[in-house]
């Protein structure tokens, strides 16, 4: 039985914590008001560290995807699913924040514009890659089906990228002010690059308790089959 | 072991499934010209190494070599030898007789195709249903074809899984002759069956499987069919 | 290899002559979703010369899953998937000439379907027929490419050929914008194609080579 002490796990957790007070406290108190958009700009804090641990997680399932088919080992595809249902719970986060600093700053819900759009495609495809993995039921098969899609979708994202991008400027959609890259000030950035490392942690975190679940799971299963066997 | 006289060796071949183990470690060696055929219980891992020396399946640990040579990087020659016999006909519906077998003949570049191609139609008796779809033949029709299939790139080594399973008379007697043709010039045949005495009639050594390794071997020359089929009781029921 | 790829092309040809079950499905099934824009978007000819081209592509690709669906479907019965397990081919072989019989038909489909949305929506598609015919075969393949791939993945599921298009459609939502904006260039529209033929070009030539990589691994049990 694994009962023993996680001390990594639990200073990862504890670490995560101490970084989320730091943030929260300079979200919402050290960084400036913005000038033109309020304090809804805030959310900005969150919407783009999110982004950036969505695409880490499905870069991982790339990484992850390839290594399984060079090894067969089964712990790189359980890696990997992991991955990808963390990416796609920030992913999801990122299409909600999104519409949520949208509407009061420019009046809609939903702009097409390229980032948030690429957001969305990759929802999809990663969506589409854990319902893959949900209707497969042998575990070998559906580990080297998985990741060959997780090569293939991460392969994509580049084309997907530029050719929405390409897209905008052919349909050009009305103008939005205040992008988000635009203007950042010191203190904004400061935070900023803040947040951005404490949602990585929050992803390592996560990362690891699930792979924590899923060796028990594993666990039960070689128990469950110990009993059937025997009984 | 010598390499070169056996044409089919399996070292320590072991495959899982998950959390199934289906063959642990194997160790087998068909010698030239053998005929072996394997018994034992459902999931007892026959037709997982089957599948294995077939190159169905094509991942796991161990090593399986083909006169000699290792089947992961064997060349298409190498690989043309081995013929396999399913009880899935692995016939197209929708083309005909001799299509079925023109495409097989093709992919397994079957020298001066058409001639073999009318040579094995008559030898399974269907030459008069050469240019009729599969859909449309009867049940015993489809396993003659089945089994021109698997012989019209003249393999040298058989495989056969449960060959004689669901076959009409007719078709039992066309594979008995083929089988016979086939030792007779040479070749290696590996069957899997659940039908103990007729596997005993064919082979020239018996191997049981269980649980994924070989518990038991014999040879027909050696002993009685009934004495087999004691200890094969006394090892399925203990 | 060359010996796989034409071999299977001709099964597939010769299967699909035979049946014309992929040709029949998608065409019909095309033809319905461009009738079907017409009863919910009655649109001026101004309008339908600008968004044509998006209606003929998504008409195209939902007539195309169709088509690749039944693909490896054929293959499932009597387990002649095994068949192809057991040659001594190159399985890279198998799936180039699997993908090129699905390009074929794609081709086929598209052509008799255009003068048919000519007509239906009185669009004028005779712009600049060469980068027509260039853009429908740089599409196919591209849409092929994965598609092919993914058909065999999907026949191994639970949920069969359902997911196919879940799987399919993100992952061709590139070669669909630069179809659509290609496609709008070839019926006449004055925009700068050049990056769009450079994308088709570039998804083609990845998405081949990959899914030709890969598919022994879906390939084997």
């Amino acid at each position: 039985m694994n009962t023993r002490k996680d001390t990594m796990g639990t200073a990862l957790v504890a670490l995560t914590l101490v970084a989320m007070m730091v943030s929260l406290y300079m979200v919402f108190l050290y960084a400036p008001r913005e000038a033109t958009m309020g304090d809804v700009q805030r959310i900005f804090y969150f919407h783009v560290p999110s982004a950036w641990v969505a695409f880490f997680a499905f870069f991982l399932v790339f990484v992850f995807s390839l290594v399984y088919l060079a090894r067969s080992n089964k712990r790189w595809d359980t890696l990997a699913a992991a991955c990808a249902e963390i990416g796609v719970l920030f992913c999801t986060l990122v299409l909600i924040t999104g519409p949520i600093w949208a509407k009061p700053v420019w009046g809609v819900w939903w702009t097409w514009d390229a980032r948030l759009t690429l957001t969305l495609v990759l929802w999809l495809i990663y969506v589409a890659y854990l319902m893959l993995r949900h209707y497969m039921t042998d575990p070998e098969r559906r580990a080297t089906f998985a990741a060959v899609l997780g090569v293939i979708g991460f392969l994509d994202v580049p084309l997907v990228y530029f050719s929405i991008r390409w897209w905008r400027t052919q349909h050009p959609q009305p103008v939005m002010a205040g992008g988000e890259g635009s203007g950042l000030e010191a203190p904004m950035l400061a935070t900023l690059l803040v947040c951005i490392a404490t949602f990585t942690l929050l992803f390592f975190t996560l990362l690891r308790h699930r792979l924590r679940l899923q060796s028990l799971r594993d666990e039960v299963d070689t128990l469950q089959d110990r009993l059937e066997q025997a009984g | 072991m010598s390499d070169e006289s056996s044409l089919l060796l399996t070292r320590n071949l072991t495959k899982t499934f998950g959390r199934f183990t289906a063959l642990r470690s194997l160790s087998l060696e068909v010698p030239h010209g053998e005929s072996l055929t394997i018994v034992g219980r459902n999931g007892a891992g026959k037709t997982t190494f089957l599948k294995i020396v077939s190159s169905i399946i094509r991942s796991y640990t161990g090593e399986v070599l083909i006169s000699g040579k290792n089947l992961k990087t064997a060349d298409e020659d190498t690989r043309r030898t081995i013929g396999f016999v399913s009880h899935e006909s692995l016939l197209y519906k929708d083309l005909t007789v001799r299509d079925n077998l023109g495409f097989y003949a093709r992919m397994y570049g079957v020298a001066d195709r058409d001639r073999r191609i009318g040579e094995i139609i008559r030898r399974v008796d269907l030459e008069a249903k050469t240019d009729v779809l599969v859909r449309a033949l009867s049940r015993g029709t489809k396993q003659r074809l089945s089994l021109a299939r698997a012989f019209i790139h003249s393999p040298s080594i058989l495989l056969l899984d449960e060959p004689f399973t669901g076959l009409d008379e007719r078709a039992s007697e066309i594979l008995d002759s083929l089988l016979g043709e086939f030792k007779a010039s040479g070749g290696t045949l590996v069957m899997v069956t659940h039908d103990i005495e007729r596997g005993w009639r064919l082979a020239d050594r018996v191997v049981v499987f269980e649980k994924g390794k070989i518990v038991h071997q014999t040879s027909p020359r050696g002993s009685s069919f009934d004495a087999f089929r004691n200890e094969y009781r006394r090892i399925l029921y203990d | 290899m060359w010996r796989a790829i034409t071999t299977i092309l001709w099964k597939d040809l010769k299967i699909e002559l035979q049946t014309k079950e992929a040709f029949g499905a998608s065409f019909v099934f095309s033809l319905m979703v461009l009738v079907i824009f017409n009863f919910t978007l009655d649109l001026t000819t101004e309008e339908a010369l600008k968004m044509g081209a998006g209606f003929l592509w998504i008409a195209f690709a939902f007539g195309g899953v169709l088509a690749l669906n039944r693909s490896f479907a054929l293959e499932r019965d009597e387990n002649c998937v095994q068949g192809l397990q057991l040659m001594p081919v190159d399985r890279g072989g198998i799936y180039l000439g699997k993908c090129l019989a699905n390009v074929i038909f794609m081709l086929i489909t598209e052509i008799i379907l255009l003068p048919l949305f000519a007509v239906f929506f009185n669009v004028d598609i005779t712009g600049r027929p060469l980068y027509l015919f260039a853009v429908l075969f740089l599409g196919s393949v591209g849409f092929s490419s994965v598609g092919t791939l993914f058909s065999a993945i999907a026949v191994h599921t639970r949920m069969r050929e359902v997911i196919l298009p879940i799987l399919l459609l993100p992952i061709t939502i590139p070669i669909l914008i630069a179809a659509v904006e290609a496609t709008a260039y070839a019926f006449g529209a004055d925009t700068d194609p050049s990056f769009w033929f450079r994308l088709l070009l570039v998804y083609d030539v990845i998405f081949v080579t990959v899914s030709f990589l890969t598919f022994g691994y879906i390939l084997q049990e």
